[in-house]
C-alpha cells in the first residue's frame, strides 16, 4: 500500500556547508601559499613561533582536509541524500548540531595547532578533547544520515549513498582506533601505541583518511553530480557495484606503503605494496565510469564550466590513482619517499580531484539553491584555467624537485662514496623549483577568490529566499517489487552498512592485530633505555614545534640512507616512542642518529640561526626556545602516564623526574658556558631540546 | 620481493587458499553483477538522480 506524502528538503543546511567550504577553503589555500613561500624564504615566518612551518603545515593540511574538503562533502551529502531518498533529513536539529559542531572543531584546531598543541600524527594532530568532539559530532552526522536512509521513500539506495555509508563507518573506525590516547593534561596526551605499532596504526589511519575522507565521499558526489550536470545516467551502474566493493575492500590494506624500506616487518610492507598495486583496477574502473557518463554529450565540455571542472577532477583522480600505486612499489618508493614527489602527488589529488569536484559542485548548486543564474560564466571559465594552470605549475615543479633530490640522495660514485654528502647541497638545488611552486599555489588561490566573488554576486542578484513547494512523494511499498541480487541489497540500508563495515574490517584486523603483540617484533636483548626526564621534555618540544614535518627519524635499509645517516633504524630504537617520530618528509636530514654527532654548542648556535653552522640552510630560527622556561612541573605526571603505558621507569624515577631534569639541564648549561655562551640559558627550553637531540641513536637498540 | 615475502611466510598453502578465495569472490561478483537478466533492473535504478525533477518539479 502506498500513500501520498508531502515533502520539502532542508536546503538551508546545504547553503551553510557551502559557505563554510568557501571560507575554510580560502584559509587552507592561503596557509598553503604562506607555507610554500617559507620553503623558499625562511624569513617568511617573521620570527613568529605560531606560523613557523612546523606548526603551519598541520594547520594547512587540517584546513584543507577537514575544513575545506569536509564541508564540501557534507554540503554534497545533505543535498544529494535528501533527493535520492526523496525525504527531508531525519532531524533538522541534528543537522544543525553537526554543522556548528564541525565549525567549532575547526576553530579549536585553528587555535590549538598554531599554539603547538599537537600529537604529531599526520592528519590526526588534534589533541584529545578535540578528538572526543570529532567523535561525537561524527556520530551525530551518522545517526542523522543513517536514519534518513532508514526512513527513505525510495526503495533503492543509489550508488552515491553506498559511498557515503562507507565513508561514515570507516572514518568512525579509523578515528577512534587511531585516537586512543591517555591524557597528561588538558591539551597533552600520549598514544597507547608506541614506535612501530604507532607507525602502523597511524598510517593505516592516514592512508585511509585519504581513501575514506578524500576519495569515497567524493566518488559519491561524482556518481550524483556528474549525471545531474550532463543529464545522463552513469555510464554503467553495474561497473559502479564492482567499483564500490572492490575499492573499499582493497583500500583498507594499503596503509603500510607509507612505511616501505623502514623497520616495519617485511610481510606488512609486501602486503601494503600488493594491495596498493591492486587498487589500480577499481580506481580506474571508477574513473572510466565517471568519464564515460559524458558519452554523447562531450560537447558540453566546451561550453559548460561545471562540466569542465568535473571532467578535469575525474581526470586528476585517474592520474593520482595511477601515480599512487606506482609510488607504492618498493623500488619507486625508495626514490620518491621523503621527497617533494609525494608533495606533488598529494596536491594533484587535493587540488585537482577534491578541489575541482568541490568547485564544480558549488557552481552547480548555488544557482539552483537560489533559483537564479550564475553571475558570470566567463569568470567561472577564468577560475578553471587559472586553477588548472596553478596545478600544472605546482605538480611539475614538485615532481622535478622530488626526482632531482631523490637522485642526488642516492648518487654513489665508483668508490662507494656519496656524490653529494652535504644534505644542504641537495636542498639548494631545488630551491628554484620552490619559487615555481609559489606561482602555482598563488594562481590556484586567485582562481578560488574569483569563484568566491562570482558566488557572492550570484547570491546577491537572486530574489533571496527560494520558496520551496512541497511536493508529493510516495512511501514505498514494503511488499512490492524488491528486485533481485544486488538490487535487493540496495533496499536494505542496515544490512548494507554492516556488509560494508565487514569489508573494511577484514583488512584492518589482519594488518593490525599481529602488530599489537609487540613482543613478537621487539627483541628485548636489544631494548633501548627509556628517555631521561630532560630528554622527554625536549622530545615534547620537538613534537610541539613540528620538527617531524621536515626531519625523519628512520634510516631506511638502503645503501644511500646508511652511508648518509648510519646503520638502518631498528624497531627497538623507537620502542618507547609515544608518538613515533619516523616522519614522512626530509626537507632537512634524518635525525635518527644525530646524537653526539655535533657538540652541544653546535646545536645551540644552530637552533638560534641555522645558517651560522650550515651555510644556505632553509631552516627557520627558533629564537623563542632561548626565552621560554622548561616545563619541569609536568614531568612527574608525564613519567607516571608513560609508566602506566609500560615504559620501565621505577617509582623513584617518576617521583624525582622534575629534580632529575633540573640537574640535567644544569649540566648542559654549564657545558655551554664553558664553550663561551655568555647569555643566561639556565632552565631555558633550548637545553631540553639539545638534551633530546644528543640522545637520538645513543640509547642502544642495536642488533 | 616475492622471495622476501616467502621468507617470512611459512604457510604457502594458506596463501593459495587466500588467493583462490579472493579470485573466486572477485570473478563471481563480476559475473553475478553483469549477468544479462539483471540489465534492465540496473538501467532503471541508474536513473535515480535524474528522476527527481519529474517527481518534485523544479529544484
Amino acid at each position: 500500500m502506498s500513500k501520498n506524502l508531502k515533502n520539502t528538503y532542508d536546503d538551508d543546511i546545504v547553503k551553510l556547508f557551502i559557505y563554510a567550504t568557501m571560507l575554510w577553503g580560502g584559509a587552507a589555500f592561503l596557509f598553503g601559499v604562506i607555507a610554500a613561500i617559507q620553503m623558499a624564504f625562511w624569513q617568511f615566518n617573521f620570527n613568529l613561533e605560531w606560523i613557523t612551518f612546523g606548526r603551519l603545515r598541520p594547520l594547512h593540511t587540517n584546513a584543507a582536509i577537514f575544513a575545506f574538503a569536509g564541508n564540501t562533502i557534507f554540503a554534497g551529502i545533505y543535498y544529494s541524500t535528501q533527493r535520492l531518498t526523496r525525504i527531508r533529513m531525519w532531524s533538522d536539529t541534528l543537522s544543525k548540531i553537526h554543522f556548528w559542531g564541525w565549525q567549532l572543531i575547526i576553530v579549536a584546531a585553528a587555535i590549538t595547532l598554531p599554539l603547538g598543541f599537537s600529537q604529531s600524527k599526520e592528519y590526526a594532530e588534534l589533541e584529545w578533547p578535540i578528538d572526543l568532539a570529532i567523535a561525537v559530532i561524527w556520530v551525530v552526522f551518522g545517526i542523522n544520515f543513517i536514519m534518513t536512509l532508514v526512513k527513505r521513500r525510495e526503495r533503492h539506495m543509489y550508488v552515491a549513498l553506498w559511498f557515503y555509508i562507507s565513508t561514515f563507518v570507516t572514518v568512525a573506525v579509523l578515528h577512534i582506533f587511531n585516537s586512543i590516547e591517555i591524557p597528561v593534561s588538558f591539551l597533552k596526551s600520549y598514544p597507547v601505541y608506541a614506535g612501530i605499532q604507532d607507525a602502523l596504526v597511524q598510517w593505516w589511519y592516514g592512508h585511509n583518511a585519504v581513501a575514506f575522507f578524500l576519495t569515497t565521499p567524493f566518488l559519491g558526489l561524482m556518481y550524483y553530480f556528474i549525471p545531474k550536470a550532463v543529464n545522463r545516467p552513469v555510464y554503467s551502474y553495474r561497473l559502479s557495484i564492482v567499483h564500490f566493493w572492490a575499492l573499499i575492500f582493497i583500500y583498507i590494506w594499503a596503509g603500510p606503503h607509507h612505511l616501505l624500506n623502514t623497520a616495519l616487518p617485511d610481510w606488512l610492507q609486501t602486503m601494503g605494496v600488493i594491495f596498493s598495486v591492486m587498487l589500480w583496477a577499481p580506481s580506474w574502473g571508477g574513473m572510466i565510469n565517471g568519464l564515460l557518463t559524458l558519452r554523447g554529450v562531450w560537447h558540453l565540455l566546451r561550453t559548460e564550466p561545471i562540466v569542465k571542472f568535473f571532467v578535469t577532477a575525474v581526470t586528476f583522480y585517474g592520474m593520482s590513482t595511477f601515480e599512487g600505486p606506482l609510488l607504492s612499489i618498493k623500488s619507486v618508493s625508495a626514490l620518491g619517499h621523503y621527497t617533494d614527489w609525494i608533495i606533488a602527488h598529494v596536491h594533484a589529488g587535493a587540488l585537482g580531484w577534491n578541489g575541482f569536484m568541490a568547485f564544480g559542485m558549488i557552481y552547480y548548486l548555488i544557482p539552483r539553491l537560489f533559483d537564479t543564474q550564475l553571475f558570470s560564466k566567463k569568470l567561472a571559465n577564468a577560475h578553471f584555467w587559472l586553477g588548472l594552470l596553478g596545478i600544472v605549475f605546482y605538480y611539475s615543479s614538485m615532481l622535478a624537485a622530488g626526482l632531482t633530490q631523490g637522485m642526488m640522495w642516492r648518487a654513489i660514485d665508483g668508490s662507494g662514496q656519496l656524490v653529494y654528502p652535504d644534505f644542504v647541497e641537495t636542498v639548494m638545488k631545488i630551491v628554484p623549483l620552490y619559487y615555481v611552486r609559489i606561482i602555482g599555489g598563488t594562481l590556484y588561490l586567485v582562481g578560488f577568490l574569483i569563484m568566491v566573488y562570482n558566488i557572492v554576486k550570484t547570491v546577491k542578484a537572486s530574489k533571496g529566499e527560494v520558496v520551496q513547494v512541497a511536493v508529493p512523494t510516495q512511501a514505498y511499498d514494503a511488499h512490492g517489487d524488491v528486485g533481485t541480487g544486488h538490487r535487493k541489497l540496495e533496499g536494505l540500508a542496515l544490512t548494507f552498512t554492516v556488509l560494508a563495515t565487514l569489508a573494511i574490517i577484514v583488512g584492518s584486523v589482519i594488518e593490525l592485530v599481529p602488530t599489537m603483540s609487540m613482543h613478537k617484533y621487539v627483541k628485548m636483548e636489544n631494548a633501548v633505555e627509556p628517555w631521561s626526564p630532560l630528554q622527554l621534555a625536549g622530545r615534547d618540544i620537538y613534537i610541539r614545534e613540528g620538527c617531524y614535518v621536515c626531519h625523519s627519524q628512520m634510516i631506511r635499509k638502503m645503501p644511500s640512507d646508511v652511508l648518509r645517516f648510519g646503520n638502518a633504524s631498528t624497531i627497538e630504537h623507537s620502542m618507547y616512542d609515544r608518538p613515533f617520530q619516523w616522519g614522512s618528509k626530509r626537507t632537512g636530514p634524518d635525525l635518527a642518529r644525530v646524537g653526539k654527532k655535533y657538540p652541544d654548542m653546535w646545536h645551540y648556535k644552530h637552533m638560534k640561526n641555522p645558517r651560522e653552522v650550515v651555510q644556505n640552510s632553509l631552516m627557520p630560527n627558533y629564537t623563542w626556545l632561548y626565552n621560554k622556561d622548561i616545563d619541569y612541573y609536568s614531568l612527574r605526571k608525564k613519567f607516571s602516564v608513560l609508566k602506566i603505558l609500560g615504559v620501565p621507569y621505577s617509582d623513584q624515577q617518576v617521583a624525582n623526574a622534575d629534580a632529575h631534569a633540573e640537574s640535567e639541564a644544569e649540566a648542559i648549561a654549564e657545558g655551554l658556558k664553558e664553550a663561551g655562551v655568555t647569555a643566561n640559558v639556565a632552565n631555558k627550553e633550548i637545553l631540553a631540546l639539545i638534551s633530546y637531540l644528543q640522545a637520538l641513536g645513543q640509547k642502544g637498540g642495536e642488533k | 620481493m616475492k622471495q622476501e615475502g616467502l621468507k617470512y611466510f611459512t604457510h604457502p598453502e594458506l596463501m593459495a587458499i587466500a588467493f583462490t578465495l579472493f579470485m573466486v569472490t572477485f570473478v563471481g561478483i563480476i559475473f553475478w553483477t553483469f549477468r544479462k537478466s539483471a540489465k534492465k533492473e540496473y538501467e532503471q535504478v541508474a536513473q535515480a538522480p535524474l528522476q527527481e525533477e519529474t517527481l518534485h518539479g523544479q529544484n
